[in-house]
Order: C-alpha cells, then sequence, then structure tokens
C-alpha cells in the first residue's frame, strides 16, 4: 500500500494556488475606446482672409473672428466651446468680433469640455491695433520740379497719423536708395542729379503694421550748370 | 551546543580583527590636511599679468600716477571672435590632494584642462565656474561672468544728409539719418554724433584719404535714436554760421561700451542769403611737413587773395599752414580767381584758380598746390663770415658753411670720404631769424689730419623733395713722411747707437 508522503500534498497544493494566480493574471484588459478628449487648443484671429495664431492682432474697422483649433483634430462637434472675458462672451468653435469692438467684447479666455467633465483651456489677448495712415499731405508732390544741382540739399516731408502710435518709424525712398529715418517727418537730401525722380515712404506702428505713400514722381532742373 | 560553540567561535574571530587594524591611521587629523584654494581668470592675451610688472616695463615720471592695466579678470565682455584664456589654479600647490577638476559653461561641461584657450560663441551672459573636488569629495567653485557681445554695425551706406550737401539751413533744422543696429539683439544701441567745424585735411600715408582736422566743436553728443534734427541755439557759444563747411561723423555704441568698426563720416555746407555764394578751396604743400608746423610762427601763413574777374581784389584771406581748407564766403554770384602763396616762404610758386560763384552755393575750386622746385644753396664762410664760393679748403679745426632755403626746414648730412663724418649732429647748426638760412659749423678731427688731398661732402635736403650735393676738396695738412728704407733704418739704427754712447 502506496503511503503519501506530507511534501507532496503541500507541492500539490501550492501547485494550485500558482496556477489560480496565473490564470487570474491572464484577464486581459478590452481595447481602449479612442481618446474623445481635446490634448490642447490653439487660438487664431482671423481677419480680410489672413488667419494669425502669433500676434493675435487684428484692426478695429472690420470684423474678425476668433477661431478654435483643438488637437487631435476632428473632435470639435463632441466637444463645448466657451469664450469668456471675466463672464461667458459666447460658444461655439468660432467667437465673432464686431468693428470697433469694446474692450469687454473681446475674449481672453477659451474652454473647451467634453461629455465626461474633461476640459483644455487657453489665454489670450487680443491686440486691437490701427494701422498708421499718411496724410495727403507730403512733399515733393506728384509731378512737382526742383531746381537746384546734384549738391542741393532738397527738401522731403511727409506725415502719418496713428490712434495708438505716438512714435512711428519711416523709411525713405528715393529712386533706389532706402534710408531709416525713424521718426523723422522731414529731412534735406542731396545727390539727385537732373531728370525724373521717385519718391516713396513707408511707415510702420509699433505692432508692425504699415502703410506706403504712393509713389511720387519729381523732376530735377539744374538751372545752375549752364552758368558755370 | 553546536548553535553556541559557532556563536562564539564568530565573536572571537571578530574580536581577532579589530585587534589587527590600526585605526589610528583612519583618523582624521587637523594638522595634516591641507586646506585648499581654487582661484578662476581670464584673459585675452598671455601678456602683462600684473600691476608690478607693468609698472616696472612702464616706469613713471614726474611722481603721475602709473596706468595699470590689468590684464586677467574675473568679469569681462568680450566678442564673439575672442579666444579667451581660462586660467584655474588651485592652491597650495598642484600637487594638493583633489580627485578631479573641470570646467562648466552654463553649467555643461566646458573643458577639463586647468588652463585652456576656447572661444565664447553664443552672445549674451554667461557663468564660466571652475570646479574641484578636494580629496575628501567636497566640491570648490569659482565662477567668472562672460558677457559676449559683438559691437554694433553702423551701415556706412544711405544716410542723410548726403555727403557735400548744400544749402543746409540751421534755422530751418538740419536732419541727421542713418542706420545701425546690434547683430545680437541683446543690447540697445546709442549713437555718438559729432558735428565740427573743420580746419584743414590731414593725408594719411597713402596719400589717399582725407581726414578731417577739427578746430570746433559745434556738437558732441550721445543718442538712443538713429536720427538728429539739429536748431540753431543763439545761446551756443558755437553755432553753425551761414554759408560755411562742416562736417559731421556718427558711431554706433552698445551698452557694453563697443563701438562698431565703421563710422559715417559727412560733411555739408550750410545756407545762406538768397543771392550770396561762396568758394571752397582746398591748398596742398610739396612740403608735407608744413601742415603739422603750423605753429612756427616763422613760416608764416597761408595767404589767400580773390579777384574779381578785372582782377581787382575783393577779399583778402589769411589762413594757418594746418588750416589748408578754406571756404571765402559770402560772394556775389560771379567770376573769380584765388590766388594762394605762402609769403613768408618764397620757394613756394603761388598757384591760382579760377571759380564761378553761383546764388545759394558754395563751389569747390580746384586744389591750389603750392609747390616749391628750389634746391637750397650751399657756400663756405670765411673766419670773417663772408660768403665764399669756393671748392677747395684748407683743413681747420673748425669749418663754418652756409645753407639757404626759403621753402622751410632743411636737413644736412656730411660726409668725409664718403663716410658719416663723426662728432657731427644737428646741434652744430645755428639758425638765423626767419630760420631761412642755417649756419652749420663742422669740427674736423685731428685723426683726420693726412698728407693727401681728402673730400668733404655736404647734402642738404628741404622737405620738398629738393637736395643740394656739394663736395669740397680738403687740401694736405700734413708733410708726406718720407718713405720707409733699409739705409735710412741703418742711419737711424746707427744715430741711435751714437746716442746710447
Amino acid at each position: 500500500m502506496w503511503h503519501r508522503h506530507p511534501v507532496f500534498s503541500q507541492v500539490r497544493l501550492l501547485s494550485v494556488a500558482t496556477a489560480l494566480l496565473l490564470a487570474a493574471c491572464l484577464d486581459i484588459p478590452d481595447t481602449p475606446e479612442p481618446q474623445n478628449t481635446a490634448s490642447y487648443v490653439t487660438v487664431y484671429a482671423v481677419q480680410k482672409g489672413n488667419a494669425d495664431s502669433t500676434s493675435l492682432k487684428i484692426h478695429p474697422e472690420k470684423i474678425a473672428t476668433l477661431k478654435a483649433e483643438v488637437h487631435p483634430k476632428g473632435l470639435e462637434s463632441e466637444l463645448n466651446f466657451s469664450w469668456y472675458r471675466d463672464s461667458l462672451l459666447g460658444s461655439g468653435v468660432t467667437f465673432k468680433i464686431p468693428a470697433y469692438p469694446e474692450k469687454d467684447e473681446i475674449p481672453n479666455r477659451l474652454v473647451v469640455k467634453d461629455g465626461e467633465g474633461n476640459y483644455v483651456s487657453s489665454d489670450f489677448e487680443i491686440t486691437v491695433n490701427s494701422p498708421p495712415t499718411f496724410i495727403e499731405d507730403f512733399f515733393p508732390a506728384q509731378g512737382d520740379t526742383l531746381y537746384g544741382t546734384i549738391r542741393t540739399a532738397f527738401p522731403f516731408s511727409w506725415k502719418a497719423y496713428d490712434n495708438e502710435d505716438a512714435s512711428l518709424d519711416y523709411i525713405l525712398k528715393i529712386d533706389t536708395a532706402h534710408y531709416h529715418v525713424g521718426a523723422l517727418e522731414k529731412i534735406q537730401q542731396s545727390g539727385l542729379h537732373a531728370g525724373i525722380h521717385l519718391f516713396q515712404v513707408i511707415v510702420k506702428d509699433s505692432e508692425g503694421d504699415t502703410d506706403t505713400l504712393p509713389l511720387v514722381k519729381f523732376y530735377v532742373v539744374d538751372t545752375l550748370e549752364a552758368k558755370r | 551546543m553546536k548553535h553556541i560553540a559557532a556563536i562564539f567561535a564568530t565573536f572571537a574571530a571578530f574580536v581577532f580583527l579589530v585587534a589587527c587594524s590600526d585605526s589610528d591611521q583612519y583618523l582624521y587629523e587637523v594638522e595634516d590636511s591641507v586646506a585648499l584654494q581654487i582661484h578662476a581668470e581670464m584673459t585675452l592675451t598671455y601678456g602683462i599679468d600684473s600691476a608690478e610688472a607693468w609698472a616696472d616695463q612702464y616706469q613713471c615720471i614726474d611722481n603721475c600716477t602709473p596706468q595699470v592695466i590689468p590684464s586677467r579678470v574675473r568679469a569681462d565682455t568680450v566678442t564673439s571672435k575672442d579666444s579667451v584664456i581660462f586660467i584655474g589654479e588651485i592652491m597650495p600647490s598642484r600637487q594638493a590632494h583633489y580627485r578631479e577638476y573641470f570646467w562648466t559653461l552654463d553649467g555643461k561641461e566646458f573643458s577639463n584642462d586647468m588652463n585652456f584657450r576656447k572661444p565664447v560663441t553664443k552672445a549674451g551672459y554667461h557663468e564660466v565656474c571652475f570646479v574641484v573636488l578636494d580629496y575628501y569629495g567636497d566640491t570648490l567653485r569659482d565662477t567668472l561672468r562672460l558677457w559676449v557681445s559683438n559691437p554694433p554695425i553702423i551701415e556706412t551706406q544711405g544716410f542723410i544728409p548726403a555727403i557735400g550737401s548744400q544749402g543746409l539751413s540751421p534755422k530751418e533744422g538740419i536732419t541727421f539719418a542713418w542706420h545701425g543696429y546690434d547683430p545680437d539683439s541683446i543690447s540697445k544701441v546709442y549713437y555718438k554724433l559729432e558735428i565740427q567745424e573743420p580746419r584743414g585735411l590731414a593725408y594719411t600715408y597713402d596719400l589717399h584719404k582725407k581726414l578731417y582736422t577739427a578746430s570746433n566743436d559745434i556738437l558732441d553728443t550721445l543718442l538712443d535714436e538713429p536720427f538728429f534734427t539739429y536748431w540753431d541755439n543763439p545761446g551756443s557759444y558755437h553755432r553753425l554760421e551761414n554759408l560755411k563747411f562742416y562736417t559731421w561723423s556718427v558711431r554706433a555704441v552698445n551698452e557694453f561700451g563697443q563701438e562698431s568698426d565703421s563710422l559715417i563720416q559727412g560733411e555739408f555746407f550750410t545756407k545762406g542769403h538768397r543771392n550770396e555764394g561762396g568758394v571752397q578751396t582746398f591748398i596742398r604743400f610739396s612740403n608735407e611737413s608744413l601742415y603739422d608746423r603750423y605753429y612756427f610762427s616763422y613760416l608764416g601763413k597761408i595767404h589767400l587773395d580773390i579777384l574779381d574777374s578785372l582782377s581787382n581784389p575783393v577779399v583778402e584771406h589769411e589762413v594757418g599752414l594746418d588750416t589748408n581748407q578754406a571756404v571765402i564766403s559770402p560772394l556775389e554770384p560771379g567770376k573769380y580767381r584765388i590766388i594762394a602763396s605762402l609769403p613768408k616762404l618764397t620757394d613756394f610758386v603761388p598757384d591760382t584758380a579760377d571759380v564761378t560763384v553761383l546764388p545759394g552755393e558754395i563751389v569747390i575750386a580746384d586744389t591750389l598746390f603750392l609747390k616749391d622746385t628750389v634746391p637750397p644753396s650751399n657756400k663756405h664762410l670765411s673766419p670773417e663770415g663772408l660768403q665764399q664760393d669756393i671748392d677747395t679748403l684748407d683743413f681747420k679745426d673748425t669749418l663754418r658753411f652756409y645753407f639757404e632755403d626759403h621753402g622751410g626746414d632743411l636737413r644736412q648730412e656730411v660726409l668725409w670720404n664718403g663716410q658719416e663724418l663723426r662728432g657731427y649732429d644737428y646741434r652744430n647748426t645755428l639758425y638765423s631769424d626767419d630760420h631761412t638760412s642755417d649756419t652749420i659749423l663742422i669740427t674736423l678731427p685731428r685723426s683726420y689730419k693726412s698728407w693727401t688731398y681728402q673730400l668733404l661732402t655736404l647734402k642738404a635736403f628741404d622737405y620738398s623733395g629738393n637736395t643740394n650735393f656739394k663736395t669740397y676738396v680738403i687740401r694736405p695738412s700734413m708733410e708726406k713722411p718720407e718713405p720707409e728704407t733699409s739705409s735710412s733704418n741703418a742711419e737711424i739704427s746707427s744715430s741711435a747707437g751714437g746716442k746710447n754712447e
């Protein structure tokens, strides 16, 4: 008759326990559901067909649109977009800013929520900047004739205004030469031989908005050369 | 029982091992330890490295404060092109106990050498740290501070007003504009603007470029914008006058005090009344050294005569020798002749230029070139002081010669038989009051006496390139010695023998 040693019964018990444990580990989880939560959101300012997400600058005289873009893309329909400035200003993927807006009409925070209460937000600041504009008061005017020699310092003057900027930066173009003239609005320059010349000024404000004076054609007549 | 025996054996072994070890040598002894100190420095050159060495090299005269320029520093501003020498030092000596040393640049590995040379190319502020781990694992650090910045750039093309601009009015505001920037975009750029009234022009050694020498500073200012408008200020001592010539210059400077390599140098003319003009003339001499000798009154000044078309004198103008540029204004429009001369230097031939002055403009006349083609003259002076145009002279202890030139200073050389005369220098020269003549005294050494004819050559140079070389023949100054023969030797020998007797 066989007698079973006590050690053998302990080993069998241990094997069964191990098998049960391993079987429990084999409970493989289900395939995860596709993620429907935005990881981050980008705000664009769209005006005159240009979309800008870096400077977020708009001109006040035209309607502008703020547009949200979530990442990963394609989730917009499943998410809720809220535009705030202190309080809720509007909902939706886009937000329209009216022309000449007041400051409290422009949102500075976007909150994007999914159906399960997850959300991402973006804080931003929209810059409303009027571009500089030249006044139609410049010299020489279109078709003017200046009298002098190549060494005569002829006057050039112009003026632009800007609602926000006290100081503007001008670049003067005389024929092919460019001059950085800073905030000067009149200069005298020589080196113009007798004949046709072109004059143009570009103005830039501190926000980088520009205006360009229409190209001016003028004439130089050397009245002294014949007397030499 | 067995268990008790095993425990006892283990305890005995432990006691035995402890007893065998000399633990004293592992104790920290203050006297044996050496406190390490480290020091880091940097320099751009392996030059003079201490104030003492500098003072030794450049001795201070007249109780002045010696100028000490330390070449090794702990904080500095360099350009990205500079190769900086970093110097680490571990004291008391490099043999002191330490585990390792290394350098970091902004916390990242930079070098494992004690001393090394390396550029730091990234613009901005940097911390260069010398790190030493000592024998006990402690870390010692010494940090150097370094600003890397390249000099600002100023564009030397495209500025306002263009060179030679005419008709600028201080009362209506004269505008200056240029373009400069910091290539690293880390520093604000300032601009050093100067407006000067030039006295003349100085030619560089290659005689091409010209640099104006200033007499009056009209404006000297530092701006933080690349433009400026000059307005006439009646309260200013130096003002821009009508129908005159001025120069201006601007150089960019950044916040580290680095100046731009290039600068803008411009010139302009101011406005006058509607029916007035002027003439600008430049004067050059064949004797370039005259520019620097304006303070010698004996050389006189430049005389400018302005004659109208009928040769009637209109204006007389006198300017210093360094004022070799002059504007004569106001003049009525018309034809003029300018005559430039040097009344006290008559070797210079006057030069003329014809110009037409136009209203509202300063016309630039052709450069007037005053040329001296007359070489210096040279004559012997008799003991009575008479000038002698002779070629052959007796040997004398002192010979006197007279040089005359009316074109400025002279330089002489004296040769004896083609070789430089010993003992002669410029201090042997006597000058006349008007410096038109020099008398040189030549002392002939006794050893120059000879029974043959000798040659004394005198060379005189003026600074216009004219020369006078004259060679005098010096007559024999001793008897010709009798030729030594065998019979005469015998006679001498015999005679000597007789005396002895």
